[in-house]
């Protein structure tokens, strides 16, 4: 009797199984492709990338072209979305929108003189700017370094790799708009980096302006 | 772009992920990090010893128990040289009650004894992971001192191809070739390693050397298809070992030889049906055979098993690991001219559930086995840590193990159908703390209770008339502490590892054999941008060498020494001296073990 209950849980497990994969399979479901981008902005820049090298870059420069381009989705509810549920689009798959210009003043900083409240990088007195920048960025990692974990999923399939997402912060604090810029080739992990941003309260912000960060967030494994 | 190292040792300790700030050049990243947990269990919780490929090719080992002995705890018996039978006892149980595993896919002979680690070349090996203690609750029968996964190479190599060649004392010559092609959806690789040995005499009364070759090969394809990962792999190592038998009308030792094979095919398929799900189907195939060349005898073992694992994160603190395991197992003998052909078919379901709460990290584990012989067995594991400070973790731990009756307990001389498996159960409390971010310290107590133990039980004596048989009879009990401190300062990397047990057969209070009460083993190692060099230290008191003499093998010390040096950017030289002090010792009584010797070995490493 008890061979055939353990035969019986085995097919009716191997059928169940089998459905799922039949029926995921049709949806086209990708596990090692990235969920569908929540957002993705497009840095349209060769000088960023240069700058990039050198991040105490003071110098005002004339603010180089920078496209900010949004998918069509582009808020942080759809990242609580089972990723089954949007449609699973390659990771980077750009849709334009050129009204959307923003200055630039280091690669991971940008500064999105969107409307008369943001203040464009240039126009904060240069002896403070570098100072700042680096405490704000320094107050952003330390604020968020509560809400990010290894998912255990991934660390038991030795999964690692870098996400990259875009968040503004605005003048009070707080994270408004969270944007997958790069999927790290796992969808574990990329909603992962943004569920740990969704939970994100608030941030001190000295600079009392809303701010735009590009933010990798590496997901790496060590010997024990 | 770089990123800091992040080597934190209180990082490691703690099961709960940590976050780094980095201060780099270009973006800096938020760096979440966690230990890479072993295939075979969480490190936070369970007692594992990982051996890496730098290990390896470090130490230079000739094969695994070579490997494997130079941590405490890990107790070889050997008669003889290369290729000659091994045993290994891990903190003092039985050396049937090791599951060895490679990649995965069980080894152990179905007829009898235990893995077949003298015939397996380090040369193939990524790394090994020991996990100490029962894992019967997610591997079934064998698991009871511990589980051993070999993870052949290539690992994560890209493009590449390497060749090497090498000899030694004991007339050693081996060469080997590997090539390894990786793209973004296609991996593919094939090495080739060949050992061949004049050895030693295996046995102290006699000067006849005993030689082993040994061919190895690994073949790997792999391929993704959108989220489905496909990978069919063959690992194989065969050859022949030559020994030497005792001739009862001369009472004399005659040569003989052996041929043997030991193969792992296997088929890997794993996707995502979601985000927090991954399922993997392994279908596999172990061989392990023995023909004698002299005689007919002959031992083979084949075993087909359908492996459907699942991991589904619940939530970011639960991960429930779940599957069935469905395994054919022939097992085919001939001894002296009695022997067996049987088929064996074991089924199992298994669930584990990790759980992690701030400070509290809980593992449960449950298994149900139905074996055709004797029925259902269940076997659990319960597994809790705390991280009482940021470098600081304790844990405590009960479970139990089983062995199921292989093919000779059953069909063998002796033979009994109505044995039931061999049943363990261990509880063990633990600490691990980091000393600073480059030392790390860990104190283990194990306390473990096998029972059923399989035995030959003659109830008039072996001269009486009625017939004796295996029984479910013997009892033994372990208990041990053990002690390890690891460090790294720079080019520097030592450990020193410490185990005290107590083997012993509750049914006689006698020491159970071959298993040392106490042992030290200790390594340094040096490893500069051209050059590296270290020194392994094992040291073990005496052991009782059987159940049935009264014989002793002493205690010993034995180093040895190793070095290598990068000759340009893809020559490496490199050399090891063993038993640099010439320790005449036994590791099985009336067995020679190595003298002194030296091996040199040039490797090139090139990129296609």
């Amino acid at each position: 009797m008890r061979r055939h209950g353990l035969q019986r849980f085995i097919l009716i497990s191997l059928l169940l199984h089998g459905l799922v994969l039949a029926l995921w399979r049709t949806s086209g479901g990708d596990a090692r492709q990235s969920a569908a981008p929540l957002s993705v902005a497009f840095i349209q820049d060769e000088m960023d990338v240069a700058k990039s090298s050198n991040p105490d870059h003071t110098t005002p420069t004339s603010p180089p072209e920078v496209l900010a381009v949004q998918s069509p989705a582009a808020d942080i509810a759809q990242a609580d979305a089972p990723v089954d549920e949007v449609p699973a689009n390659p990771p980077v798959q750009h849709e334009i929108n050129p009204a959307q210009h923003t200055a630039t003043v280091s690669a991971e900083t940008v500064i999105t003189p969107a409307d008369d409240s943001l203040l464009p990088f240039e126009q904060i007195s240069q002896g403070d700017n570098s100072a700042s920048i680096r405490q704000l960025r320094l107050d952003v990692y330390l604020a968020l370094r509560h809400y990010f974990s290894y998912p255990p999923l991934a660390r038991k399939r030795g999964w690692e790799g870098e996400v990259v997402v875009s968040i503004r912060i605005n003048h009070d604090g707080y994270l408004q708009d969270i944007h997958l810029i790069r999927g790290s080739g796992y969808a574990l992990l990329d909603r992962s980096a943004l569920e740990a941003l969704s939970r994100v309260d608030r941030i001190p912000n000295q600079l009392s302006q809303t701010i735009d960060m590009e933010l990798p967030i590496l997901y790496q494994l060590q010997e024990g | 772009m770089s990123y800091p190292n992040q080597s934190l040792l209180a990082i490691c300790l703690l099961a709960v992920p940590s976050l780094a700030l980095t201060e780099t050049l270009g973006s800096p990243p938020l760096v979440v990090s966690a230990t890479r947990t072993a295939q075979a269990a969480d490190e936070t919780l369970a007692p594992v010893i990982i051996i890496t490929r730098d290990d390896i090719e470090r130490s230079q080992a000739g094969d695994v128990a070579n490997l494997l002995r130079l941590h405490a705890g890990l107790d070889i018996g050997r008669n003889g040289g290369p290729g000659q039978p091994v045993s290994l006892f891990i903190r003092g149980t039985e050396s049937n009650h090791t599951l060895v595993m490679i990649d995965g896919v069980k080894i152990n002979p179905g007829t009898i004894g235990g893995a077949a680690l003298h015939n397996i070349t380090p040369e193939m090996i990524e790394r090994i992971e020991i996990v100490k203690g029962p894992r019967s609750a997610l591997y079934g029968s064998e698991a009871i001192g511990g589980v051993i996964n070999i993870i052949t190479r290539p690992g994560e190599a890209a493009r590449q191809w390497q060749v090497t060649a090498g000899g030694g004392s004991f007339g050693t010559r081996q060469a080997g070739a590997a090539m390894n092609l990786h793209n973004e959806s296609l991996r593919a690789g094939v090495a080739l390693h060949h050992l061949s040995t004049d050895g030693f005499s295996p046995i102290t009364a006699a000067k006849i050397d005993r030689g082993h070759d040994n061919t190895t090969m690994k073949a790997y394809l792999g391929r993704q298809w959108g989220g489905v990962d496909v990978e069919a792999s063959h690992w194989q190592a065969s050859g022949r070992t030559e020994y030497l038998t005792f001739d009862y009308v001369t009472l004399g030792y005659n040569p003989a030889d052996e041929d043997f094979t030991n193969s792992v095919s296997a088929v890997k398929v794993s996707a995502s049906p979601a985000t927090r799900w991954t399922s993997t189907l392994h279908l596999s195939n172990a061989r392990d055979d023995l023909d004698q060349n002299q005689v007919p005898d002959f031992s083979h073992t084949s075993r087909n098993t359908l492996d459907w694992q699942n991991d589904l994160q619940l939530t970011d603190r639960q991960l429930v690991t779940a599957g069935i395991t469905l395994t054919r197992e022939d097992t085919e003998a001939l001894v002296y001219g009695s022997g067996f052909d049987q088929t064996t078919d074991v089924n199992a379901a298994y669930l584990q559930d990790d759980i992690t709460l701030d400070r509290h990290h809980v593992l449960a584990a449950v298994r149900h086995t139905d074996h055709e012989n004797f029925g259902g067995h269940d076997s659990w594991d319960l597994e809790y840590g705390y991280a009482l400070d940021d470098a600081t973790r304790l844990t405590a731990a009960v479970g139990t193990g089983f062995r199921a009756p292989d093919s000779t307990d059953r069909f063998g001389y002796g033979g009994n159908t109505l044995l039931r498996p061999e049943r363990s159960r261990n509880i063990e409390v633990g600490m691990k703390r980091a000393l600073g971010e480059q030392q790390n310290a860990y104190l283990n107590v194990f306390h473990n209770t096998i029972t059923d133990l399989i035995d030959y039980f003659d109830p008039d004596g072996w001269l009486g008339s009625l017939p004796g048989q295996n029984e479910n009879i013997a009892k033994a009990r372990i208990r041990g502490v053990e002690v390890g401190h690891h460090w790294r300062s720079g080019p520097y990397t030592g450990r020193v590892e410490v185990i005290a047990q107590q083997p012993r057969n509750e049914t006689t209070g006698e020491p159970l054999p071959r298993r040392a009460e106490h042992s030290l083993t200790a390594a340094l190692a040096y490893q500069g941008v051209r050059c590296g060099a270290g020194i392994d230290v094992v040291a073990q008191d005496e052991r009782k060498d059987t159940a049935y003499s009264t014989a002793i093998n002493a205690g010993y010390g034995i180093v040895n020494l190793n070095a290598s040096y990068a000759l340009g950017k893809a020559w490496r030289l490199s050399g090891k001296v063993e038993n640099l002090f010439d320790k005449s010792y036994a590791l099985a009584d009336g067995y020679n073990t190595a003298e002194r010797s030296f091996f040199v070995e040039l490797r090139y490493s090139g990129s296609l």
